[in-house]
């Protein structure tokens, strides 16, 4: 038996009692976790290619599994990152219960992790654009569950995943079969702009974000963050295997430039957005704008350090999503949206969810002493040496993005004009305090989690070159 | 060798005669491309709405039929014939079959407002579609335009409407354009088989969201 074959198999029965469990959410909860990580240590630990003695039976696990004449393979060049997606659902799907996402969310999850898993397995890795493509359908579960659909939210995911598919399959046809190369510079323009349309959807460059206004604005903010953390690493790996693999791309200064800049712009609208946002929800958007544009930041180093911050940067993105939305579908609780107004004085009722929201924003902003600084604070010391007025620029969204977390502290601890009594489950405050020291602990202490993300680059290795 | 001559379809003789047959008569698929986009954005009719996706399934079928032969084109029209099951279904079951969709606003309501749009895009779309813009090799100028037509309705359709069935015909629409074109320069079984899954996934979100946002409207009106 293959790999990838038992990974579907757990998948789908990890989805199977996520659907039976649903009406259970802590049973849910528990069960579609371990599962999650029952895969994580599957992809991370087991011999992959060698046999092995199982009670006294010798077997041994194929990497490669064949459909229509494509593949699925688990390889030592993927399965860190497919470890890491999983370990991330897992954290996920462990304090879901808490948020109540809806009865579906769990059995949906899986799906989506699924399908973007797949894509992460694919060779030609080229046609992961069509199972991230299944992803956002299954998606669409997530953001639109009965009562509480996103359907705008839904329709925008569906239509700008459709078009990076179409970009990107176009793309991966142009690369192989043109030949395209530096030495035909009309042919690899054409190939970058349809690439840079792909992954400007994919990592939710402006416009292609606001499927996310609507979304958290719309449906629980926790669904929506699965949905986000899942897509957005997929779309990270993705861009860096084509890196990884076409070497015109990566030395490409002119492309280094323009994703710096892009970066930089993205920094400079996240920060401005983020501060004028009357919305918690929506200003988180701009909040993880600024973060992905930091993340562009150090991928236009085009070092081996700097790739590295990019994932690790990732990596700490969804710790922080997590828990920032954790904390906000308790406040949120009778009152969605996230506007300003409703959530005045619940951080008086709930302390603990306003602190794991506000420290899970905080994280995302790069603050110091919480996990999203390390990873920042290496992004800017590098830029330092090459383009000092940048580094600058990711001082200042660390700034703005501060104040932003200081406007909705205010709000949080500001008096009510209707007090409101929020309902809250046993168990709920353990896993927000949790979650809270997790993230200053991975800021205090980030060589728990980076040495395990420089891991998942060790497939790319011609970006360590 | 690719991977359609490698399963054996494309070999038999009265699939060449056939062959032949639709790429000599392949510009009446090109007006079956147009009109079926054209239907697909001016009409409310959610009957005439159905039977203008499979006729236009139909046509992109023909078109596809023309670079990889009528066994892939016939998978494909397969996919489409589901596809539209699927859409009538959702539409009958919610017990509103001949009413219309409603449209976005007042202004895209006029029909004469979505006449003028269309021809504006029918005329862009004519334009580009005789040029080789999409700089695939093997594609033929049929397909070329048949692709172009049905690429820039679908985007039309998808941004004019917000009833989430009708954003996902335009997709379907945009996929099915972008689906010729690809057949051009991809033989892949396996791209295909998946391109299909995307058509029936995009159905079934369709289907869904159309389902919730009918059970939600029904709820505010009790209200």
């Amino acid at each position: 038996m293959s790999a990838p074959i038992i990974i579907f198999l757990i998948s789908a029965m990890v989805f199977g009692l996520g659907i039976v469990l649903r009406h259970r959410p802590i049973a849910s909860s528990a069960v579609t976790a371990t599962g999650a990580m029952a895969l994580a240590i599957f992809a991370l630990r087991i011999p992959i290619d060698q046999p092995m003695d199982v009670f006294g039976i010798a077997i041994k696990i194929g990497s490669t599994f064949q459909l229509l004449g494509r593949s699925l393979t688990l390889s030592a060049g993927n399965r860190a990152v497919v470890g890491f997606l999983f370990v991330a659902t897992g954290f996920v799907f462990g304090a879901g219960w808490a948020a109540r996402p809806g009865a579906y969310f769990f059995p949906a999850g899986m799906v989506v992790v699924g399908a973007v898993v797949a894509a992460l397995m694919i060779s030609p890795f080229l046609y992961a654009a069509v199972f991230l493509e299944i992803a956002a359908l299954a998606g669409v579960l997530l953001i639109a569950p009965p009562g509480r659909a996103s359907i705008r939210g839904s329709e925008r995911l569906l239509l700008f995943y459709t078009l990076a598919m179409l970009a990107i399959l176009v793309t991966g046809w142009m690369l192989p079969s043109v030949g395209v190369t530096r030495a035909t510079p009309e042919l690899a323009a054409r190939a970058i702009r349809l690439l840079a349309l792909g992954f400007a959807v994919l990592i939710l460059v402006p416009p292609f974000h606001i499927w996310l206004l609507d979304a958290f604005e719309q449906t629980s903010p926790y669904a929506v963050v699965l949905l986000v953390a899942v897509l957005q690493s997929a779309g990270l790996f993705f861009m860096l295997r084509f890196l990884d693999n076409y070497e015109w791309l990566r030395t490409d200064l002119g492309l280094m430039a323009d994703m710096r800049l892009v970066g930089a712009a993205l920094i400079v609208i996240g920060g401005l957005f983020a501060l004028a946002e009357r919305s918690m929800v929506r200003s988180v958007v701009y909040v993880l704008m600024g973060d992905l544009g930091v993340t562009l930041l150090a991928i236009s180093l085009n070092t081996p350090a700097g790739y590295q911050l990019a994932l690790g940067l990732s990596a700490v993105r969804v710790i922080g999503l997590a828990i920032w939305g954790l904390g906000i579908s308790v406040l949120q609780r009778g009152e969605p949206g996230g506007r300003a107004g409703a959530l005045a004085g619940r951080g008086l009722d709930a302390p603990l969810a306003a602190a794991a929201a506000l420290v899970g924003l905080a994280s995302l902003s790069g603050l110091p002493m919480t996990a999203g600084f390390p990873a920042r604070w290496g992004v800017m010391m590098a830029l330092a040496g090459q383009a000092p007025r940048v580094a600058l620029l990711v001082i200042g969204s660390v700034m703005a993005n501060g104040l932003a977390c200081v406007k909705w502290l205010r709000v949080l601890l500001s008096t009510a004009e209707t007090p409101t009594h929020l309902k809250r489950a046993r168990g709920e405050d353990v896993f927000l305090g949790l979650g809270v020291v997790l993230v200053l602990s991975l800021g205090l202490f980030p060589q728990l989690i980076f040495p395990w993300v420089v891991q998942t680059l060790n497939g790319l290795k011609n970006l360590l070159l | 060798m690719d991977s359609v001559s490698a399963i054996g379809l494309g070999g038999h003789r009265w699939e060449r005669i056939v062959n032949a047959a639709l790429t000599a008569y392949a510009p009446w698929a090109v007006v079956g491309t147009a009109f079926t986009g054209v239907m697909l954005v001016i009409l409310d009719d959610r009957r005439w709405l159905t039977v203008a996706l499979l006729a236009q399934y139909l046509a992109a079928g023909w078109l596809v039929a023309d670079a990889l032969g009528v066994g892939v084109a016939g998978a494909q029209i397969l996919g489409g014939l589901l596809v539209a099951v699927i859409i009538w279904l959702t539409w009958k079951n919610l017990d509103r079959a001949r009413q219309a969709v409603p449209p976005a606003n007042d202004l895209m309501a006029r029909r004469s407002f979505r006449w003028v749009v269309v021809l504006l895009v029918l005329f862009a779309a004519w334009g580009l579609g005789r040029r080789d813009w999409m700089g695939l090799p093997g594609l033929t100028s049929t397909g070329s335009l048949g692709a172009t037509f049905l690429m820039l309705l679908g985007v039309l359709q998808a941004s004019l409407y917000r009833a989430p069935m009708r954003v996902v015909l335009g997709i379907l629409t945009l996929l099915s354009g972008f689906g010729i074109a690809y057949a051009a320069v991809e033989s892949s079984l396996a791209v295909i088989a998946l391109l299909i899954v995307v058509h029936l996934g995009l159905a079934l979100a369709g289907s869904y969201l159309t389902t919730f946002q009918t059970a939600a409207a029904d709820r505010g009106g009790k209200r």
